[in-house]
This record gives C-alpha cells, structure tokens and sequence, in this order.
C-alpha cells in the first residue's frame, strides 16, 4: 500500500489502515518517545498509542508524504510536553536564551515560531542542522548525536552554538530582543 | 529593560522534521500498542451502523467550573438516567460518574423517554427546530434538562446537568452532548471526546464541513476543529437560558456567529 493509498484509506476511516499505520510507524514513534523520556518506559507505549490516536482523530490532516513527520512531531511534542508537566527537563546545551528587551513585549505566535525556525536552520548545512535537530529537537545529548554522526564532542558544540547564533540572529531580526551576555542554564 | 526568556526547545515545538528521522534506541512493544490504539478507534467503525447511537460526552467541562463556591453543603444527586453527581462541600470537586442508562429509545420511528423502565412517549413533539425539554428538579438543587430534537432521520439528545453555585450567582451547565449526521454518524462534540452509551471512549469524526445543510450551526473552535450544533439545540439553549455558555472551563465563548 502506497502513502497515498493509506491516507485515503485513513480518511475513510479504515481499521486495517490504521493498523498498517501503526506496523509501519510505531518503531519509529516509539523510540522518539523513549529518547526523550529516557528510563519512563512505562510512559512510552501508553504515549505512542496516544499519539496514534491523535493521529486518527485528526486523518484528514493527514497528507502523502508527510504522515512520518506529523507522527513525529506529535510524538516529540507530546513527550516533551510530559516533562514539562512534571518539571524535568533534558540536558540540551544552553537551551534557554536569555534576551534582552525593549519596548512592549511580543509573544511568538505558533506560525511565526515555525516560520523563523525553519528560516534559521535552512541557513545551517545539512549535517549542523541536522546535529541541531537531534539534540533540541530530538533531544538527544549532544555526546549522542555526536557519536551517531560520527562527530567529535568538540565539533558537535561548535555547531550547536553555530545554530544557536543563527537562531538568536532571527530572533534579533525579528525584534523578539537582543542577546545578552549569559544564558540561564548552563551545558548539561 | 525587560528580560526575554526563549528555550530553544520550546521553539522547536512548531517544527518538524521532514529529512533525519534518526534511528535507533529502545522501542514499545508494537503488539501492545495496537492493542491499545485498536480497542479505542474501533468504536468508529460503529459509527457506521444505521443504527443510531447514543453517545455520552465527557463531563470534564463541568468538573472545572465549579471552583469558587465555599461554605455549602456538599451535594449528591442520582439523576434520572443514572448520572450520580457528587460536590464536596467547598464546592471544588465535582465528580460525574455516568452509568449510562439510556433514556431515550427509538422504536420504528417512534421515540419514547425511558427512566427506570417507565416510558413516555414524546413522538411528534420535536422536530429540526422545537426541542422536546423533560426537566427534573432534585431535592439537592440540581436540575437535570432532557432535550430531545431532530427529525426521525437526523436526531439528536442531550442533557444539561445544573449544579448550583451560589457564590457566583449563575448555574453551569453540564450537558452531555450527542450530535448525528443524517446517516446516524455521530460528529463533533465541544470536547471533541465522545463516549459510547457502553462508556467506550470513541475519539471524535473529523470535522467535515461539507455536506451539511442548514440545520446546523457551525462555530469555529478555538483550536483548529469546529463546533456543530443543531438548530433544535440552539433552541434549547436559548429556552433554558444558557446563551452564551458552552459549559467550557470558565471561559465561554463570546459572540459567537450564527450562521
């Protein structure tokens, strides 16, 4: 079956392309899940099954294409969001950014944020933003994706804060603020 | 000057990855998350029965509107389709347990109100703008509203579940909320969670905006789905005074279009 024959059959509401969603996808959205949430396994497969269920209630999002990234992407945000809730966090190398100010304060709505995130990493060559995306995006430590692209720790901080100054440059441009000297949290 | 805090991964919430995909590392067992994902979505092939099926919606609105009474008397009530409600007495917890009794029968066109197996009739007594309303005072103050409405072949049933709340001078609605399209398929509900008479969570249709036809109000929600309601619905509402809440947590939607 191809993609666009498991979307179309997906929008129909079919339980046999949801079960091939789930052969097809559920290793993959898994282990996202369980990269992030490291040592929750319990957490694991409950979050996947909500993810996929997330995924059928909303089928006709679903596109040829892009199923394994919108899988994805749910996953990501729904572990994440997890920590969050219950106030853990990842080591990610200086995620918090610190900037300075003035005038009124703007918030980044959903489709700026997505708009000058992807800006900034287009500017970063493939293998730096694809370091960039493992670790803040997959959050994998930095000494993870570093060994799985075959990149030594010290090359792999230089491209993160590579793409750390490319994104703070878009923040700037886009009036978000200014850097400042400093981050609130330190290398973990 | 003002201090701006980003997280970076905060901001890589509105991407998505669309070229790595990496690999690797520990996985759930597939088995056991098909089992879960099926178990949950199966009820949608239900959906496809001519049957028409009753559907219960969560009650989770109500359980978050009921936070700033103090110093009443706890409450607990039994309604008559068999919703047990119970507030403590600070009035914080509200807790709704549905035993889904089914309290309106359809029989070959004819629909009868069925509480603790004494039926009424109400056949004829609704139609696609007139809601039938069966209210039910209970000695603790709590009102329970049976509305029914619709045509034979497009119908719909709700009911609004009223817990006093003195402090702030207004009553709540809780209503569970069933919507059909004209093929008996249910549709979507406010808190987009559906609920089989069974108590199986069915997750709701996808919004489908085409094909309808004037009997229904459509609303924009406030994420990316819509809210559909039903003229005989509206109608209710309007009868029972609740214009202009949703029974959303504390923050009705305002203005809300008529189309």
């Amino acid at each position: 079956m191809t993609e666009e024959q498991l979307t179309k059959a997906l929008r129909r509401g079919d339980l046999p392309a949801l079960e091939e969603l789930l052969d097809r996808y559920t290793p993959y959205v898994s282990s996202v899940i369980a990269r992030i949430l490291r040592g929750r396994q319990a957490d694991v497969e409950e979050l996947t099954a909500d993810v996929f269920l997330a995924a059928w209630d909303n089928r006709d999002k679903l596109r040829p294409g892009q199923v394994k990234g919108y899988l994805g992407a749910i996953a990501r945000n729904r572990a994440f969001n997890l920590l969050r809730a219950d106030r853990e966090s990842l080591p990610l190398e200086e995620d918090a950014l610190l900037l300075e100010a003035d005038g009124p304060d703007r918030e980044l709505d959903h489709q700026e944020t997505a708009r000058m995130v992807n800006r900034a990493l287009s500017q970063l060559d493939k293998p730096q933003r694809e370091l960039f995306v493992r670790h803040y995006y997959y959050g994998q430590t930095v000494q993870e994706a570093a060994l799985a692209m075959g990149l030594n720790l010290s090359t792999a901080k230089t491209w993160l804060r590579r793409g750390r100054e490319t994104l703070k440059t878009y923040l700037r441009k886009e009036g978000y603020g200014y850097e400042t000297a400093g981050n609130l949290q330190a290398d973990g | 000057m003002d201090m701006k805090r980003l997280e970076i991964s905060k901001l890589m919430d509105e991407y998505t990855d669309t070229e790595f995909f990496p690999t690797g590392g520990s996985t759930a067992d597939l088995e056991a998350v098909k089992g879960r994902v099926l178990a949950q979505a199966a009820p949608a092939k239900r959906r496809r029965r001519p049957l028409k099926m009753a559907l219960l919606a969560a009650a989770l609105a109500a359980m978050c509107l009921l936070t700033v009474g103090a110093g009443l008397a706890g409450i607990f009530a039994i309604s008559p389709s068999n919703v047990h409600i119970t507030v403590d007495e600070e009035m914080e917890h509200l807790d709704f347990t549905q035993h889904n009794d089914r309290w309106l029968i359809v029989e070959d066109g004819r629909f009868f109100l069925d509480f603790d197996g004494s039926r009424t009739e109400i056949t004829g007594e609704f139609d696609a703008d007139t809601p039938y309303i069966h209210t039910v005072n209970d000695p603790s103050g709590v009102t329970f509203h049976y509305v029914v409405g619709g045509t034979p072949d497009n119908y719909g049933y709700t009911e609004f579940i009223i817990v006093p709340d003195h402090s702030s001078g207004e009553s709540n609605p809780h209503n569970t909320f069933i919507c059909f399209d004209a093929q008996g398929e249910p549709l979507l509900d406010r808190n987009q969670s559906l609920y089989s008479w069974d108590g199986t969570a069915l997750y709701s249709a996808p919004t489908r905006l085409d094909g309808f036809d004037d009997s229904y109000r459509v609303y924009p929600d406030r994420g990316d789905g819509y809210i559909l309601e039903w003229r005989w619905y509206s109608a209710a509402r309007d009868q029972l005074g609740f214009e202009g809440t949703f029974g959303y947590c504390g923050d009705p939607l305002p203005s809300i279009p008529k189309f």
